[in-house]
């Protein structure tokens, strides 16, 4: 981040930009002994270092050794059966059975059962709204919140990856987002931001592996549902 | 004693329905910060960003720090920054750290809401850490420096027309590494102007703000 426009600096010293933020007298750096003793501390820092690679290599190579003793002892020795040898061939049918103590068809297969407690699928079309997740159909969910101002997607956001990860789960699933401002400024200038910031958790979902045609987005502009204004500056979903 | 007290972000406060109207008011700031005795000085300014509906500040003049060119003097006889609309008197600059203001503030600043320019729509008051090369003694050691240092944040809102302290917002944020915090911010509502707490920290100190709105 570099800032050309205004001069930070307290000092005298007046540079050709718009704000003199400097508030020293005279370029002098004040601080030299804690540089150097930085300075130290990183130098003395690198020998341990090494010692430390020193040590592995050797272990590394004692492991080496030893597995190419081991070789040669197996290969001297000839090709006979051995006990660790049989353990290598499958035991018959029935061990397998009474050490696992299930069938294969005691253990129901995922996919299916997947589907059967999240939603009946018929012809393409989701019937019935996931059981296996909070989303019901026609309701709308809260997914993020911007700080003022702000139409991007800069921070991380639990409620946010959970949806992502439902869409990625559940191929047959559409949503529509829809995002908010606050109160403050023009009517036309929060329309365009609300808009923006439904696009950004629409391309943040797309990026997340997410179809096109699976999503829709809406800004809806400002919004007083709550009295706090952080929690208008929000983007939502529906589930269509 | 104030009437509202506001702890979280996003809270909000009509100052134009408050009794009587708000038209002068006096924004006092207040902090401890955790000094070291032998650690580099602690220096807080207090700015303000008046900023149109596109969220950027009209003209430099409408930046008011404690470098601004404008200066003028308030009614207590201290030469303070001015903003270009003659509205805000910013703040006087305290390095190191004592109360400036009124009443235990560290630092203050005053505002006229009736000589607001009208672009402006948002008035956001910022509290940034001085740091190396901007400080004054250019001691590196600043840079280490961060809120996570600082406690018992607030900022409030006292009626100048009878010294009433009608809003108060205690910072509940917990900060770590961030250098720079909006403290909140004044916004028109059509005719009237409301204050939003925001407590919004980040890491850059006042350049970063500056790329901000400016």
């Amino acid at each position: 981040m570099t800032n050309n426009k205004f001069n930070l600096s307290k000092g005298e010293e007046k540079k050709s930009v718009k704000f003199n933020l400097s508030k020293s007298e005279e370029p002098k750096d004040a601080n030299l002994d804690s540089t150097q003793k930085l300075i130290e501390g990183l130098s003395t820092a690198q020998p341990k270092k090494k010692n430390r690679l020193w040590w592995r290599w050797l272990v590394l190579f004692s492991l080496l050794i030893i597995a190419v003793i081991f070789f040669l002892k197996k290969c001297s020795s000839g090709g006979s059966d051995t006990p660790e040898r049989t353990s290598i061939v499958p035991p018959p049918l029935t061990d397998t059975l009474s050490v696992i103590g299930t069938t294969p068809e005691e253990i129901p297969e995922k996919p299916e059962d997947t589907l059967s407690t999240i939603a009946k699928v018929e012809k393409g079309k989701l019937e019935t709204p996931l059981l296996s997740t909070p989303y019901k159909q026609g309701e709308s969910y809260k997914v993020y919140q911007f700080p003022f101002g702000d139409s991007n997607y800069s921070q991380s956001d639990p409620e946010l990856d959970k949806l992502a990860k439902v869409l990625v789960e559940n191929p047959n699933v559409q949503i529509q987002i829809l995002a908010y401002t606050d109160n403050v400024g023009p009517l036309e200038f929060n329309q365009a931001l609300s808009t923006k910031r439904a696009k950004a958790i629409y391309d943040y979902l797309i990026s997340r592996g997410v179809e096109k045609n699976r999503l829709s987005y809406q800004g809806k502009g400002i919004s007083t549902k709550y009295s706090n204004n952080a929690e208008n500056r929000r983007a939502e979903f529906l589930l269509k | 004693m104030a009437k509202f007290n506001l702890s979280k972000s996003g809270e909000r406060f009509n100052l134009s329905k408050s009794e009587g109207g708000l038209v002068n008011v006096r924004l006092g700031l207040g902090w401890k910060a955790n000094e070291d005795s032998r650690g580099p000085n602690f220096d807080l300014d207090v700015s303000a960003f008046m900023i149109s509906s596109n969220f950027k500040i009209p003209d430099d003049g409408f930046f008011v720090f404690y470098g601004s060119d404008n200066k003028g003097t308030d009614k207590d006889g201290n030469v303070r920054p001015l903003s270009q609309d003659g509205a805000l008197y910013g703040a006087v600059d305290e390095k190191e750290g004592d109360d400036d203001g009124a009443e235990g503030d560290t630092e203050d600043m005053i505002l006229d809401l009736s000589k607001v320019d009208k672009r402006v729509e948002q008035i956001i008051i910022v509290v940034t850490i001085c740091k190396y090369p901007h400080d004054d003694k250019r001691d590196r050691r600043t840079l280490a420096l961060n809120f996570g240092m600082v406690e018992g944040c607030y900022l409030r809102i006292i009626d100048e027309s009878n010294g009433e302290e009608i809003l108060r917002y205690t910072l509940s944020e917990n900060f770590k590494d961030e250098d720079a915090v909006e403290f909140g911010r004044l916004y028109r509502i059509g005719k009237e102007w409301e204050f939003e707490a925001l407590g919004r920290g980040s890491q850059g100190s006042l350049p970063l703000l500056i790329e901000q709105y400016t």
